[in-house]
């Protein structure tokens, strides 16, 4: 658990990014903090819940999906605004989590490899579905999504501006991250440890295994879907890339990257290795993936924490020694 | 009548080649208990050794021959790379193996490029009974697939080294503490897996396109066979791969291959979730 | 035969072997008293190369072998009957025992006659699964498969554990016998005071992760006290 300066430096840093940088770094960095958004959804569920889910971004899809549909007027008109739209994008993979997973962890539950494996061929799944779904534009997706509009009573206030766009998405994110951070130091954020580490004593003692499990799942799903709902609205299209197998890989990457057991940890791991892919792919092409895919690897073999929450965590260790004895 | 005997014929033939990557996936899962997330991709590497052997002049069968040795090569590589250091640590491995995965496709990729490769079989003659015809090449796949998956239910089952095997997969520890060398037999089961899948890979070269991503079609039915088939550690994999390969045959006729990827995912995951010992039953599920 | 000393060990971040001192004359029966918890079978464990000896030396016949795995530890020699039994259920008598020649390369390559002599049931139910066996049989089936490769010494961890007395005294006898044949050295785990005294010469207590005393098997009769202090809770 990074000290919550940490976490505020981090967030300060990111949003000096339209002073330092341009309009278009600014862009950029206003999609990073989504994906770090997502990354930190998937650190919950996995790094905290314990459950490894190979398609995590199927949930960014959905909500991404959905507040394409919803503010292009595809569904009810009272529905088309920002607000509801979002409620919607959080609400619906968040309900689609509570299902899968009901389904999933009831019982004798899946775990570990086969539940990688399920998720997997759930998220190819759901990417094969929407290629072929007409009504959702197929492979080409949904175009022409409007931006968010924070408007009221008729009054508009759209966010074009890229600079609006990070600090939007970083206003979210510090919320999500701090409520988050403050939800798993409550007795709830224990008792999800106790259940990942031991969820046959966790039981013994009382405790529903099913709707801790379900719980972390559905929030971690509703987290993802925001972050899609904010993507779609800056990008202005949605694609089945969005809901399948290679983001949930990237995501996947990232978090396992910067360390799963820390969210702050995953989400730098997402601004960074997106950041030194938009840097390195240039010059380095083809061989960036294949380095990506090197690095990942050394990375579980020798720092399974995490790259960057293994120092994080020796800082963390050593001031407290320093500080409390 | 003819067009019945096709359509059964294509389903055999898929279920004995899905058979033959699943038996490499479940030596491996059975010993370490974890999915070798590279394991689709080692059988895409049979592919593609069979692509540049032919690119070099070698005739096909020669080729076919030599891919297995090659991936087992690599597979030796990769367990004593890799594997070999996360070994106590299931969950990594998923993790590790499906980093490889991504350095092994985009390796292909730098070597190959990203388009797919064709490779033709060896002969285009198609036996011929009246109405019905059927390409020659592919009854001599099928032959040749059920061949190696007798010849590996034989090594497992009647020989040493398969009882040795076997005890691993039981009892490590125990084992162990007989004299066996579990790395050993473990680095063996790994390799001899990985040559399996690389052969079943260049064996089915000539009939599907050779690309970087054909590995996932290949391991998640491997994998899903395994699970609904249940008992092992062997013979869960032929009925799980009859029940996947056969159900993804059928439906991809009725319907549409989408929704028979869809409809067949979905049943084994219900399969799976009703019956976690798997069709066979008396194993540990999930 | 076997030197142990200073041996510490444990599990994870705690110590459960504290300094283990002991000394196994070649040829002898010892027996490892003590109440449940005090390392007994953390002793065997160690000795084994299943746990990592912390600190301290084995010497086996002379030669080291503390931080060997647990492969070369069994081909070195030593033969291992563990806590449970551990048969492969679903294996037969037959591939038990033949499991224990693949073990050792060097070593026979058939299962020696006087495996069948000893444990004449196994001979009867030679083709059965080794799942379907009664307890006390298991047990005689984990003593075979770790003599069928002719080890030097043996460890018995608690083998009467769970078996009916009938069935106690016939593995106690058929133990006895075996060491009468072949002069095999023996440290068997044994809470059975009936058993400790057919079978073996000395006695070694173990208390609080070391052992505290160690006397001649004569003594648990003569001094009832002595097993009062070391086995009562």
């Amino acid at each position: 658990m990074a000290p919550r300066l940490l976490a505020l430096a981090v967030f300060a840093a990111v949003g000096l990014v339209p002073i330092a940088g341009d309009a278009y770094l600014t862009g950029q960095f206003a999609r990073y903090v989504v994906y770090g958004l997502l990354a930190v959804s998937l650190s919950l569920v996995w790094g905290r819940g314990g459950i490894l889910c190979f398609g995590q971004a199927m949930f960014f899809g959905i909500g991404g999906y959905v507040m394409a549909a919803l503010t292009k007027g595809m569904g009810p008109g009272w529905l088309s605004s920002t607000y509801a739209a979002l409620t919607f994008a959080i609400a619906a993979p968040a309900a689609f989590a509570a299902l899968l997973g009901f389904f999933l962890f009831r019982g004798r539950g899946l775990a570990g490899a086969y539940l990688a494996i399920v998720t997997l061929a759930i998220a190819l799944v759901l990417e094969r579905l929407m290629s072929n779904w007409y009504g959702m534009g197929v492979y080409n997706g949904l175009l022409d999504i409007p931006p968010l509009d924070f408007g009221l009573f008729g009054a508009h206030l759209e966010i074009w501006d890229e600079t609006a766009q990070l600090y939007i998405a970083l206003g979210f994110a510090a919320a999500v991250y701090f409520g988050l951070d403050r939800l798993m130091g409550a007795p709830f954020g224990v008792l999800v440890t106790a259940v990942r580490t031991n969820p046959r004593r966790a039981e013994f003692f009382g405790y529903d295994v099913l709707w801790v499990k379900l719980a972390v799942f559905v929030i971690g799903a509703g987290v993802a879907g925001l972050a899609g709902a904010l993507f779609v609205s800056y990008d202005g299209f949605a694609s089945p890339t969005l809901i399948g197998f290679g983001l949930s890989t990237e995501v996947l990457i990232w978090v396992a990257l910067g360390g799963k057991e820390m969210l702050l940890a995953a989400f730098v791991g997402a601004i960074v290795v997106r950041l030194m892919e938009s840097y390195f792919s240039e010059f380095l092409g083809g061989y960036w993936i294949l380095a990506l895919g090197l690095v990942f690897m050394a990375s579980v073999v020798l720092l399974p924490r995490g790259l960057i929450a293994t120092p994080i965590a020796a800082l963390a260790a050593r001031l407290r020694r320093a500080g409390g004895g | 009548m003819a067009d019945l005997a096709v359509i059964v014929l294509n389903a055999l033939g898929y279920i004995l080649v899905l058979i033959l990557v699943a038996l490499g996936l479940v030596v491996v899962f059975g010993m370490m208990g974890v999915i070798n997330m590279a394991h689709g991709e080692l059988f895409m590497l049979g592919a593609y050794a069979v692509v540049a052997a032919r690119g070099l002049g070698v005739p096909f069968w020669g080729a076919v021959v030599l891919a297995p040795l090659v991936v087992g090569a690599i597979g030796l590589l990769i367990e004593e790379l890799l594997i070999r250091h996360i070994y106590r640590r299931p969950l990594d491995t998923i993790l590790a193996t499906w980093g490889l995965s991504i350095a092994l496709k985009q390796a292909i990729v730098l070597v190959f490029g990203p388009a797919s490769y064709s490779v033709t079989a060896p002969m285009q003659a198609a036996l011929v009974v009246g109405d019905f015809s059927y390409p020659v090449y592919r009854l001599i796949l099928m032959a040749i697939t059920l061949a190696v998956i007798a010849a590996t239910f034989w090594a497992f089952m009647r020989t040493d080294f398969g009882l040795v095997a076997r005890a691993v997969i039981a009892r490590p520890d125990t084992a162990a503490g007989l004299g066996i060398d579990p790395r050993r037999v473990n680095r063996a089961s790994f390799v001899i897996g990985t040559a399996v899948a690389g052969f079943a890979g260049a064996l089915v070269a000539p009939l599907i396109s050779v690309d970087p991503q054909m590995g996932l079609g290949y391991l998640i039915p491997a994998f899903l066979s395994i699970l609904v088939g249940g008992a092992g550690p062997l013979a869960g994999v032929l009925v799980g791969g009859g029940v996947i390969g056969g159900a993804d045959n059928l439906l991809t006729i009725w319907l549409s291959p989408v929704a028979a990827q869809i409809a067949v995912f979905t049943l084994a995951i219900l399969v799976i979730r009703m019956r976690p010992e798997g069709i066979l039953g008396a194993r540990d599920g999930a | 035969m076997l030197e142990i000393s200073g041996l510490e060990s444990g599990y994870g971040a705690s110590a459960v072997l504290h300094g283990v001192d002991l000394a196994v004359r070649r040829g002898t029966v010892t027996a490892l008293m003590g109440r449940n918890g005090m390392g007994k079978t953390t002793l065997l464990r160690t000795l084994m190369g299943y746990l990592p000896a912390r600190r301290g030396d084995i010497r086996f016949d002379g030669a080291e072998i503390a931080r060997l795995p647990s492969f070369r530890i069994a081909r070195a020699g030593l033969g291992y009957v563990p806590q449970g039994r551990e048969v492969f259920d679903d294996f037969t008598v037959e591939e038990n025992l033949r499991l224990s020649l693949l073990g050792h390369p060097g070593g026979p390559r058939a299962v020696p006659g006087r495996i069948y002599d000893w444990f004449p049931i196994l001979a009867e139910r030679r083709a059965q699964k080794a799942g379907t066996f009664s307890g006390g049989q298991q047990q005689m089936l984990a003593i075979a498969r770790a003599l069928a490769a002719e080890p030097r010494m043996l460890l018995l961890d608690e083998p009467t554990e769970g078996i009916q007395p009938s069935i106690v005294h016939e593995i106690a006898e058929t133990l006895a016998r075996i060491v009468a044949d072949t002069g095999l050295t023996v440290l068997v785990v044994e809470q059975n005071v009936d058993m400790v005294t057919t079978l073996a010469e000395t006695c070694a207590f173990m208390e609080g992760g070391a052992i505290a005393e160690v006397c001649p098997v004569a003594r648990l009769e003569s001094d009832p006290a002595l097993v009062a202090r070391y086995l009562s809770l």
